[in-house]
């Protein structure tokens, strides 16, 4: 015992010589990620300034309905904020698209409200995508369709619907009139449409708002990242101190437990450094999380991203176990870290992923660490994932075990 | 007081390495292993050392096997492998206080083993920034914190200046004249002059060899 816990202590005392460096990194990178975070969830950052989607529209809109119903959507559809609809040709389209510019373009056929007028109605409209256009956006370019298709080519059709009935029933006195009228309706109902219904937000995930989900995942990925800048920590080890220390007592399980309890304080330190930087800034309303009441949940927060720690420091320590030299940790830390955070859900909610990947994301020690996280920012418990962090330390931490037993023995 | 090895053992992925090794030592011996690069004295060693699991045989201290008792070889036995096993960040005084308890640590560098190795003049350097006569130095009294009465050392001074190198010459010498036991893995001319009794091993086997300063012979019988 003795032995252990001065290789503990010594474990410490190394380091901690990583300390200052390590929390001027973590301040840095609080900033940063403050400067960002108060910027991006700001009110009104999302507005009419920021559009996300350009769709160009392509062909012949010559049509005068067609070209007010564009009009209007670009106008004073509340869509306006999501997209852009410039008008243009199929070659700057195309360009465009290539360029990156453009999301998609909607190609409308010549003709088209002729064979709307006719009953034919032959001649679709074409949605131009990029090649494996998957997820959000193309999930959007499918709406977009929809939208176009009811408003232009189901309207049209009512109107001159309308315009055949009336004829046949010698009304056609009125029909001019009516007209007027049943497009008056039908503008007012889609532009209305942001009426028909409240939205309550019910967070992303777990029930967090926006800003209380990006926390959670930003302090998970701060930690996914801390085994890059403890690199130092892992370069130098011995071998030949390992299978010394092996020799006098001082095992394979000992050896990982000081190191990795010494790796682990300091990555709490850091932790609480973002803490200590993060409360008041919470406190004073800068960043708009509602889940943020008081001193009481910063503190249940950090009591909560300590597990998490442990486990993901304990995955960190597994993968320097695994290979050799600095270089190829650091870079296997950078991959995992990065791969582990996107399936996760801390750049984007898992709910926007693929149903495998979704799932996959969620297994993930970085992802049921999230779900861990979500719980305890709202006050809760998840017992699920708290065993599942649990089951991680203890494979990580047995798996880096068995191979620093293997190296010892090796020679 | 004697160590006995008898028959040990290794192999590696079905390769003999080690071949039904086995000699004998008196106190106040020191003994030479001498050999090409790779034909496993390094591996005998850590062996010993208990680093490494041997597949037969036995490496007995007054009746006691020490490849069975992990808790006598830690008080009996000090050994100082090829690279030094330190910790690169630290000085010399936290190295040492892995191995030493504050008190002894103190008394040692007054007027013990480490005063004897010099270390006290190096205590605050960082390791990193050590000469490798100053690591190796170091190295040895870290190996010999427990008073071990036997001491392992591989190629104790390959690289060392001469002076350094005298300094733990000095110190094997005391360590010998106090009843202590050697064993080295050497390539050295002078610390095969120093041993009392020299074996060659070649292909896995110990010979024992009669060192004469004749190093044409020597290579002759190494290859």
């Amino acid at each position: 015992m003795r032995g252990f816990c001065s290789y503990l202590y010594m474990q410490w005392k190394r380091s901690r010589k990583l300390l200052p460096a390590l929390l001027g990194v973590t301040l840095f990178t609080c900033v940063c990620l403050g400067v960002f975070g108060t910027n991006y969830l700001r009110e009104g950052a999302l507005g009419e300034g920021q559009k996300k989607y350009r769709v160009g529209i392509v062909g012949d809109t010559t049509d005068s309905y067609l070209g007010f119903g564009i009009s209007l959507v670009s106008v004073m559809d509340d869509s306006r904020f999501m997209v852009e609809l410039p008008e243009m040709t199929e070659e700057e389209a195309r360009r465009a698209m290539a360029e990156g510019e453009l999301t998609a373009y909607a190609l409308i056929p010549q003709g088209l409200v002729d064979s709307i007028v006719y009953g034919a109605n032959d001649r679709p409209i074409t949605i131009v995508g990029s090649t494996g256009q998957k997820g959000l956006v193309g999930f959007f370019v499918e709406e977009l369709a929809e939208m176009v298709s009811t408003l232009v080519v189901r309207s049209q059709s009512a109107i001159f619907g309308m315009q055949n009935i009336l004829s046949a029933h010698g009304m056609g006195d009125v029909w001019l009139e009516a007209t007027d009228k049943l497009n008056l309706r039908l503008i007012d109902l889609v532009l209305d449409r942001g009426r028909l219904l409240d939205l309550t937000e019910l967070g992303l995930a777990g029930g967090l708002s926006t800003g209380g989900y990006y926390l959670c995942s930003m302090l998970v990925f701060f930690l996914l990242l801390a085994g890059i800048h403890s690199s130092p920590l892992f370069g130098a080890r011995s071998r030949e101190l390992m299978r010394l220390l092996s020799a006098r007592g001082i095992g394979a399980a000992a050896q990982v437990a000081g190191e990795y309890l010494a790796y682990l304080a300091l990555n709490v330190i850091c932790l609480l450094g973002v803490f200590l930087v993060l409360s008041p800034v919470l406190g004073s309303g800068a960043l708009p999380i509602p889940e943020w009441r008081d001193g009481q949940t910063a503190a249940a927060l950090f009591w909560c991203f300590v597990l998490v720690a442990a486990v993901l420091s304990a995955m960190q320590f597994f993968l320097y176990e695994l290979v050799s030299g600095v270089v190829n940790g650091v870079l296997l830390q950078f991959l995992t870290g990065i791969g582990m955070a996107y399936l996760s859900g801390c750049f984007y909610p898992v709910n926007l992923f693929p149903e495998g990947l979704k799932r996959l994301g969620q297994a993930l020690p970085a992802g049921v660490a999230l779900s861990w996280a979500d719980k305890a920012l709202t006050g809760s418990v998840s017992f699920q994932a708290a065993a599942g962090l649990l089951i991680y330390l203890a494979v990580f931490f047995g798996g880096a075990v068995l191979v620093r037993r293997c190296r010892i023995e090796r020679g | 007081m004697k160590i006995e090895l008898a028959g040990i053992r290794k192999a590696y992925r079905g390769k003999t390495v080690l071949e039904d090794i086995s000699l004998t030592a008196e106190e106040g011996s020191c003994v030479g292993i001498l050999g090409g690069n790779g034909c496993g004295k390094s591996t005998l060693l850590s062996i010993l050392a208990g680093v490494q699991p041997a597949q037969g045989g036995s490496f007995c201290y007054d009746g006691k096997d020490l490849l069975k008792d992990a808790g006598l070889r830690s008080q009996v036995l000090g050994y100082v492998p090829q690279a030094d096993p330190l910790i690169e960040e630290l000085n010399a005084w936290d190295n040492l206080r892995l191995w030493y308890d504050r008190k002894t640590l103190r008394r040692e560098l007054d007027q013990g083993v480490l005063q004897l190795l010099g270390i006290g003049s190096f205590l605050k350097t960082p390791v990193r920034k050590m000469s490798g006569g100053m690591k190796k130095r170091l190295a040895i009294g870290c190996a010999v914190a427990a008073g071990p009465k036997i001491l392992l050392l591989d190629e104790p001074s390959a690289a060392l200046d001469v002076v350094c190198k005298e300094k733990i010459m000095d110190y094997f010498e005391t360590f010998r004249a106090q009843g202590g036991i050697l064993l080295l893995a050497t390539h050295d001319m002078q610390e095969m002059a120093f041993c009392s009794q020299c074996y060659i091993l070649k292909q896995g086997t110990l010979t024992p060899y009669a060192y004469d300063g004749d190093l044409r012979r020597l290579a002759g019988n190494l290859v």
